[in-house]
């Protein structure tokens, strides 16, 4: 109990010390849920709307286990941090000498606490503001999640990496292109959480390809289209939170802050772009599979018009993500959310919603002015 | 307070009332300092009393609440490149790029100091640091000590004629601690500048030209020092430690 304790007098004590930064936090993450909802009342309501009421239920369904799914995977990070994290709470206690079985009782409150907190908020906006589900349904599905939780919290930590390919001194390139081939590399072939976010990526993918298939309507196809797009601009955001704390390497060897930010736009573009094409030969290879290979003229505007809603993540993240907190994936992801929404059902309107990208720019550009790494 | 700077005739590194402030009661500096070419001066003072913050300041990482820092007669500011790159700078905390190898980690410093030879001067700094035989693991897989040396290397690599070490020696073995204080000698002779902090007298006492203490936000540099010889200059170190009130009654 006095771990327990010491865990909350910790809780209050960081917010005590750190109140400017954990308030602009707090302040920064309503208005972007607030704005969330205005975006998705005034834009995306009228789309949903002219939806089927089986559709719509089945999108609230989805969107449930959307919520559900992510809550219970940062829930999980969070039971994993404090088992093997070097520092906290447990780790203090065992150093101490604390009993095994004291030590154990901490993490169990822990863990219960964490659990009914986060799935609880979860199921209740779930519940008030999505779908109803029945008892049975919630219960299987929330022992499935706690379920997974433990088997994810009690997985091994990882063994030693194999050693790495010795190609580091090889080749000669500029500058800009050094910044921009290191993050490439970490982000495609390192970061575990970044390599996550394509391989789901990819998956969205083959869901334009089942919806071109399944003839849904374009506005189905659109949505993967985005979402495939968000979540390969995703793996950015989360190889950006790593990559700032180690950033005094760039600092110190003179890279400015713009430059910097300029190889993250690169880098977006690059991944908007590979994923933008990709969505739009997966539509084109559901539609011709549907068609026995005939694709109209009508189908091909189609799918550029799904490459360009696929890009709007991947173009709009750099401007983005240093604007509140760098080393912050959540509220990057959600502020990307956000800004990818509402871009993106402009260029779903019409291609020229695409201009918005620029305007944006100048925005994120003038308030970025004069910082150095930092949001 | 003022350090004195009147008789050094080129300053490498050089502040004007170099001043933060955290709180309305609190505040370090302000700061003038003047540090000639081939000196190496220690810093110390409690924890927490702005030795990083300094150092800070000093590389431009942190902007001042006033005043200026000029590097080789140039002011240094977040966006100065070529400025920045005369300075090598090991944090006291030095966070490297979890998922990358210290071959790499070195490989890609040296580009982005567009050093010539790479191929050469990689293996060089690893072989004297000793990050050879760990070269090609993951960084997040190092022991701390072993991610120190890669942080020594890369503050290192480019040969900076100013070099800035936060708490350096914490985390070193003995061959490593050796290693650092020959380098610290070395570059000295060399004619180039360097600006450590550390709790270790003997160290201060041993390897610096200068030594400042900070002291409720103000930089007073410890007289007499030159003319003392290790031991007195240990004491002298203690006693201006000590003299201070203790910030925590002691049980």
């Amino acid at each position: 109990m006095h771990l327990y304790l010491l865990w909350w007098l910790g809780l209050s004590h960081r917010l005590r010390h750190d109140l400017a930064r954990e308030l602009t936090f707090a302040i920064a993450s309503c208005v972007l849920i607030a704005t969330f909802f205005y975006v998705f009342n005034d834009f995306l309501n009228v789309q949903v709307a002219a939806l089927s009421a089986a559709m719509h239920q089945r999108f609230a369904k989805l969107a449930s286990i959307a919520l559900l799914l992510l809550t219970g995977a940062r829930a999980a990070t969070w039971l994993r941090h404090e088992r093997f994290a070097a520092t906290g709470v447990r780790q203090m206690a065992r150093h101490l000498g604390e009993k095994r079985t004291t030590v154990q009782a901490w993490s169990w409150l822990y863990t219960l606490t964490l659990t009914s907190f986060s799935h609880g908020l979860c199921w209740w906006i779930i519940h008030r503001y999505l779908t109803p589900w029945s008892l049975p349904q919630a219960a299987l599905f929330e022992a499935m999640l706690l379920v997974t939780t433990a088997l994810v919290v009690r997985w091994p930590a990882a063994p030693q990496p194999a050693m790495q390919r010795d190609s580091a001194l090889e080749g000669d390139r500029s500058l800009g292109l050094t910044l921009y081939l290191w993050r490439l590399r970490q982000i495609v072939g390192r970061n575990r959480a970044s390599q996550f976010a394509l391989i789901l990526s990819t998956m969205f993918l083959l869901l334009v390809a089942l919806a071109a298939m399944r003839t849904l309507p374009l506005f189905v196809a659109a949505l993967c289209s985005l979402a495939a797009g968000y979540t390969s601009t995703a793996a950015l955001i989360f190889h950006l939170a790593d990559d700032l704390p180690s950033a005094w390497t760039e600092r110190g060897s003179g890279v400015t802050h713009d430059r910097f930010v300029t190889t993250y736009f690169w880098l977006g573009a690059t991944l908007a772009g590979a994923y933008a094409l990709a969505a739009s030969c997966a539509y084109l290879s559901g539609a011709a599979a549907l068609g026995g290979g005939d694709l109209g003229i009508a189908t091909i505007g189609q799918a550029l018009q799904l490459a360009a809603v696929a890009i709007v993540p991947g173009l709009t993240a750099p401007m983005l993500c240093m604007q509140i907190d760098g080393r912050r994936s959540g509220i990057n992801l959600l502020l990307l959310l956000i800004a990818a929404l509402f871009v993106g059902t402009a260029v779903f309107a019409h291609w020229l919603g695409l201009g918005l990208i620029p305007v944006l720019g100048s925005f994120a550009l003038k308030s970025q002015a004069g910082r150095f790494y930092r949001a | 307070m003022t350090e004195p700077s009147t008789n050094t005739p080129q300053a490498l590194l050089q502040t004007k009332q170099l001043t933060m402030r955290f709180a309305p009661s609190y505040q370090l500096g302000p700061v003038d300092l003047h540090l000639a070419a081939g000196e190496t001066v220690g810093v110390v003072g409690r924890n927490g009393a702005g030795k990083s913050t300094l150092f800070q300041l000093l590389t431009g990482n942190l902007d001042a609440s006033s005043g200026e820092v000029h590097v080789d007669g140039h002011r240094l500011t977040p966006d100065t490149p070529r400025i920045k790159r005369l300075i090598g700078y090991l944090p006291q905390d030095p966070v490297l790029p979890r998922w990358a190898t210290g071959r790499e980690v070195l490989g890609y410093a040296a580009r982005l100091y567009e050093l010539p030879d790479i191929a050469k001067r990689v293996p060089a700094a690893e072989a004297y640091w000793d990050c050879g035989s760990f070269r090609q693991k993951p960084l997040s897989t190092l022991s701390y000590g072993m991610q120190k040396r890669v942080a020594l290397a890369l503050a290192t690599l480019h040969e900076p004629r100013l070099l800035i070490l936060d708490e350096p020696f914490s985390g070193l073995d003995l061959n490593h601690i050796k290693a650092l204080e020959e380098l610290l000698t070395t570059r000295g002779r060399k004619g180039l500048t360097t600006v450590l902090s550390t709790h270790v007298t003997a160290f201060c006492a041993r390897l610096c030209s200068r030594v400042w203490s900070i002291q409720d936000g103000r930089l007073e540099s410890i007289e007499p020092w030159q003319s003392l010889d290790q031991g007195p200059r240990e004491q002298a170190i203690e006693a201006r430690f000590f003299a201070a009130p203790a910030p925590l009654a002691r049980p």
